[in-house]
């Protein structure tokens, strides 16, 4: 299946009327060139600049890629260009990388936007026949597989590397007030789900083809409510982040669960409404929380290192941040030039994505030890 | 008469939870009120807050936004969206020493979950009551009110350009209420028996849709809309 830019998307009569509504709104239709708004961001370091391990936020994707989504000059002329200057997520949620593919589930557009990380183009991605309605995470599982929760459709939309939709993925049995996907995560050829509705983890075995036992904590721990983010340790420990109990759950791979990681709250180390969560090499575990408005780093022991939120003037922080995606530095093909400016090199990348925040997709760079100086001075 | 959006007080750790019940209803636009100053002592605080919070509790079983037994029972009414937790957010320091003191810190009360003391006043940005609400409504816990066609301009990030899959969307979450416009009614008019809330002049979730359900209408609506009756508390036809 061909890939398609913006502009094929968009109709004749879709364009017709934006024309005529350009003239009426004052946000729109401003006939303007596209500038590249390479506006300098000062890199932020929390908890400090001295500290390990810390976290150097470097700005908005972008600012940091090359061309970062071109605006389609229909577009920009119907519309102009964002106060900004990009054309970027209206409502990015869950993400995943395939290969160097950004792949961001856009609520707003209701779409799969890839962003390439190579050179910052970005396109529509899926089939055209089968589009989400609305996207809220999405996986990527081996060999060649795409994995997509619609919170409306209630099912998990399976497609191809090559874009093509493959089929759904639901119980069968489940009404749709019992089944609504809302995380995702691969691991071991299974496809974790989790179901907000039915207020579980639901497991799709994926080389038979069938559904495993749900996994629920057991009765000595806080109940799960409503699971919206999933990823594994490196050990193999998957993360459950709960987003109205207010925690993230630890289950082993031999069936035992570990003590949940924070508690509902406002002081250090607290969550409110966290979202989703991604885990370092390192073992740093990173948790967007849209109550706080915030990252909360823990370590791998589930204790409080950080908390990455607005700094007064210097940066205005995030507004319902969602989505957390960690990737070793080999996975950024073109490091941006505030990271390169840094002493040591990143141990991996985390890409934030602001569902309804100014910056959209956010990078930022993990140093976990102080061993990474000595390596960049080699 | 404490209240007001953000409120932040200088108090005592050991004051009486029931004073930030009293802050939070406030807060909620179930009373009116000005800035906390001080914290109001247990005997000055209104006698019926306690009622009114038996009240929202009552009006909250059995909505959608009860989430009693999901979470673990009795007692757990409030939580899934208010987290009873203090906070010290600056400590006061010493003149001159720089040394904490045991004396009254600056502390957040009860703040809703989400809530921003900043936000973009000119843009169509959804507020800090609206953030609350939008944390769940992404379509993950609950229906999107992001991507779906029922609202807003809360599917508009900030700063962004009006898109063309919005423009025949109403009800912009965030929207300054057009009170200028010959259209609409007054403000005053709109708010005056408090059914209708308008936070800092502004059109956000619970203008139309009360959390609590106190109305018990469908859709939670904050009153029936029979015979269009909440469109029309606005809007003159």
């Amino acid at each position: 299946m061909p890939v398609l830019p913006h502009q094929v998307t968009r109709s004749l009569p879709r364009a017709v009327i934006g024309l005529a509504i350009s003239a009426i709104l004052p946000t729109a239709g401003c006939v303007s060139l596209h500038r590249a708004d390479k506006h300098t961001f000062e890199p932020l370091h929390f908890p400090s600049a001295d500290a390990w391990p810390r976290l150097v936020l470097y700005g908005n994707l972008s600012h940091l890629l090359p061309t970062f989504d071109r605006t389609p000059p229909l577009e920009l002329w119907l519309y102009g260009p964002s106060s900004f200057g990009k054309t970027a997520m209206r409502n990015p949620q869950g993400m995943a990388l395939l290969g160097t593919r950004l792949l961001v589930c856009d609520q707003g557009r209701s779409d799969i936007i890839a962003v390439d990380l190579a050179d910052g183009s970005s396109l529509i991605w899926g089939d055209p026949d089968h589009r989400p309605r609305c996207p809220v995470d999405i996986a990527v599982g081996a060999p060649d597989s795409v994995y997509v929760a619609d919170a409306n459709l209630r099912s998990v939309l399976h497609y191809g590397v090559d874009q093509r939709f493959r089929g759904e993925i639901k119980p069968a049995e489940a009404s749709d007030e019992r089944f609504r996907p809302a995380a995702l995560c691969v691991g071991d050829n299974i496809l974790y789900v989790g179901n907000t509705s039915g207020h579980q983890i639901d497991r799709w075995d994926l080389t038979t083809r069938q559904w495993l036992d749900s996994l629920v904590p057991p009765k000595s721990q806080p109940n799960l409510v409503a699971p919206t983010g999933l990823a594994f340790t490196r050990n193999g420990v998957l993360l459950t982040v709960d987003a109205i109990g207010a925690r993230v759950f630890r289950y082993r791979n031999d069936g035992r669960w570990l003590d949940p990681i924070g508690r509902p709250g406002r002081g250090q180390g607290e969550l409110i409404r966290p979202k989703q969560v991604c885990v370092t090499a390192g073992g740093l575990m990173l948790v967007t929380d849209a109550g706080r408005q915030s990252v909360v780093v823990f370590d791998g022991d589930g204790r409080f290192v950080t908390e990455i939120r607005e700094q007064s003037e210097a940066w205005r922080g995030l507004t319902l941040p969602f989505g957390i995606l960690a990737l070793s530095p080999e996975r950024m093909p073109a490091p941006p030039q505030a990271a390169v400016r840094e002493t040591a090199d990143p141990t991996a990348y985390i890409v934030v994505s602001d569902s309804l925040g100014r910056d959209s997709l956010l990078l930022l760079g993990v140093f976990e030890s102080p061993v990474q100086e000595s390596q960049r001075a080699r | 008469m404490p209240g007001g959006v953000a409120a932040e007080a200088f108090i005592d750790e050991r004051s009486d939870m029931r004073l930030l019940f009293t802050v939070l209803l406030l807060f909620l636009g179930i009373s009116s009120g000005g800035a906390v100053d001080r914290p109001a002592s247990p005997e000055s605080r209104p006698d019926d807050a306690g009622g009114r919070v038996a009240d929202l509790r009552r009006s909250l079983v059995g909505s959608k936004h009860d989430f009693t037994d999901v979470l673990g029972g009795a007692g757990t009414a409030c939580s899934a969206c208010h987290v009873p937790h203090m906070m010290a957010v600056r400590p006061a320091s010493q003149p001159g020493g720089g040394v904490l003191t045991t004396q009254p810190a600056t502390v957040e009360v009860y703040r809703i979950a989400g809530q921003r003391r900043v936000f973009a006043v000119d843009r169509y940005t959804p507020g800090p009551t609206s953030l609350v609400c939008l944390g769940c409504h992404d379509g993950t816990v609950a229906t999107s009110t992001m991507g779906s066609g029922h609202a807003l301009l809360a599917g508009v990030r900030e700063g962004f350009a009006v898109p063309d899959e919005f423009v025949w969307r109403d009800h912009p979450v965030g929207v300054p209420y057009p009170s200028n416009r010959r259209e609409y009614r007054a403000e005053s008019m709109v708010t005056a028996e408090g059914k209708i809330p308008l936070p800092d002049g502004r059109v956000e979730c619970i203008s139309c849709h009360d959390p609590h359900n106190r109305s018990g209408v469908d859709k939670m609506l904050v009153m029936s809309n029979r015979r269009s009756a909440l469109c029309l508390s606005c809007h003159i036809k």
